[in-house]
């Protein structure tokens, strides 16, 4: 079954068009990464899908069901979530009560869920009273996804997780991904680190300019040249 | 000694209740990035229905809730009707905005209730004082003290433990990203209101309980203290808020009950001058919000 449909996307801000006539589809239990270098669009594509960026064009199917123009807030409950990029927990708010608030759409389910997250990641059962903004980056990013899966999405938007961490942390969260992946979660991974994105997804898409310019399996894009070539600027 | 201790508690009285307006504008401030100048005229709601209910009969212990039912709807429909469009404008809009609706209500208040001030009866009780360790201190300058104490307490209580009270909080760190966890937008702001209005009809019924009249610009000095004591606790930061309003009630009792009789025209003046002088030296205020300068909605 496909989650995810996109078909024709355009993002515009203003006069700037970030992103033009983007197709891709996520079927339920992969694991898909859009790669592609530093403003290809990747980011913008993520956000349109979920309104906090204007998609001027085109057509956004969630589980069969148009949901381009439906404000943000509603998609979490129909089971799309994004885990932003830069991390952006609540600074200012305990490892938990983060937790508390990405469980906000279905506050039944929270505690359980909660307990779910500290036995996956037991560093922030540690901290579970500490501010989030004295986390570290790693720590931050865990946090980041933690409070994602607290909604309990059918499709998890993870937008550039490996983004300012050390070597180390970085492989770490893509042991994560890989964790989540085998758990069966659905994931959209957004990534400018190609080599190990494409080590935890089932398939790819490559962006440059704001266009699509090539898709396959994990292996095929690894054995081909198009990678490179949109990194090197060749579209 | 005993001169000390009664304007001391003279102090935390006013600085009370300027703290309970000063958190009403920091919440909807940390919200939206608003600073309300309407807030004083919920108070001024607020008193009108203690008038009115006064008028119709009902003894002010019963008017009281009544009041700050008042203030609370007020404060919603404020949002609905005129915060609303303007959410997404520019905080300079949002500022005009609220001064238009501030000036509004008091014209019509001026036309349609009365220039002058309205009496308010207070119950015995709260005028009479009872002597505690030697010194004597009004009733209500106790229920001013003990009411808004509590008032901070359900209100932190509300913000820490309940899930609502931690989303309203996360949506004034980020508001995109609490969008994104579901946390309604529309909610979040109108919650906000409604907060700020219980504040704001608390804070009236004491400042009420202390004068014992209405008039149309009630609320529009208490909020401009409040205001000072916003910006000098820390704008958007509701420990500020709390700390910047009992400073302000501080300056202002004690320059009052110690400046010489020659020097008392000039106490405003002196105590906006210690108030410059606090923030010369901490330019975010006493107690800053954790997120200064971020991007709001």
């Amino acid at each position: 079954m496909t989650v995810l449909e996109v078909e024709g996307l355009e993002v515009a801000y203003g006069a700037v068009v970030a992103v033009r006539g983007v197709d891709l589809a996520v079927a339920a239990g992969e694991a898909v990464a859009l790669v592609g270098a530093n403003g290809a669009g990747k980011s913008s594509t993520l956000n349109a899908v979920v309104g906090l960026a204007p998609a001027t064009a085109g057509r956004i199917r969630f589980k069969g069901d148009e949901i381009r123009g439906v404000p943000t807030e509603r998609l979490v409950r129909r089971g799309l979530t994004l885990s932003p990029e830069g991390r952006r927990v609540f600074p200012g708010l305990t490892v938990e009560e983060n937790l508390v608030v990405g469980g906000y759409a279905r506050r039944r389910a929270a505690a359980r869920t909660a307990a779910e997250m500290y036995s996956l990641f037991p560093i922030l059962a540690e901290r579970r009273r500490q501010l989030a903004g004295t986390l570290s980056g790693g720590q931050q990013q865990m946090l980041a996804i933690a409070r994602a899966l607290m909604s309990g999405p059918e499709l998890l938007l993870l937008d550039e997780p490996s983004l300012g961490l050390a070597p180390q942390i970085v492989e770490q969260i893509f042991d994560l991904v890989a964790t989540l992946r085998g758990r069966g979660v659905t994931m959209l991974l957004v990534e400018q680190n190609v080599a190990m994105a494409l080590d935890v997804v089932d398939r790819a898409y490559v962006m440059a300019q704001g266009r699509i310019v090539g898709s396959g399996t994990a292996a095929e894009l690894r054995a081909s040249d198009l990678v490179a070539a949109a990194y090197l600027g060749a579209h | 000694m005993d001169f000390f201790l009664q304007q001391f508690v003279n102090a935390v009285a006013l600085g009370g209740t300027y703290a309970l307006l000063a958190l009403g504008l920091a919440i909807v401030f940390s919200i939206m990035g608003l600073i309300n100048f309407a807030h004083g005229e919920l108070m001024t709601i607020s008193g009108y229905a203690l008038f009115f209910c006064g008028l119709a009969g009902l003894p002010f212990l019963a008017a009281a809730p009544l009041a700050v039912l008042a203030a609370v709807v007020a404060a919603l429909l404020m949002e609905r009707i005129a915060f609303r469009p303007v959410r997404n404008a520019s905080g300079a809009t949002m500022l005009v905005t609220s001064f238009a609706v501030a000036i509004i209500l008091q014209t019509l208040f001026q036309n349609l209730i009365a220039a002058r001030p309205r009496p308010v009866a207070l119950p015995d009780a709260l005028t009479r004082t009872v002597e505690i360790g030697g010194f004597l201190v009004g009733v209500n300058k106790i229920a001013a003290i003990v009411v808004a104490f509590a008032m901070m307490a359900v209100l932190n209580l509300f913000l820490k433990r309940t899930a609502t009270g931690i989303a309203m909080r996360a949506a004034a760190q980020d508001f995109a990203v609490a969008r994104l966890m579901g946390v309604k937008a529309d909610r979040v702001i109108a919650g906000a209101f409604a907060l700020s209005g219980l504040l704001a009809g608390v804070a009236a019924v004491l400042w009420v309980s202390q004068r014992a009249s209405v008039d149309p610009f009630m609320g529009f000095v208490p909020v401009l203290k409040a205001f000072i004591a916003s910006i000098l606790g820390g704008l958007g930061s509701l420990t500020g808020a709390v700390a910047g309003g009992m400073a302000l009630g501080f300056i202002e009792i004690f320059l009052t009950a110690y400046l010489p009789p020659e020097w008392q025209e000039f106490k405003e003046p002196i105590g906006l001058a210690l108030v410059i002088a606090v923030l010369l030296m901490r330019p975010n205020g006493l107690l800053p919000a954790a997120n200064v300068g971020t991007e709001k909605v």
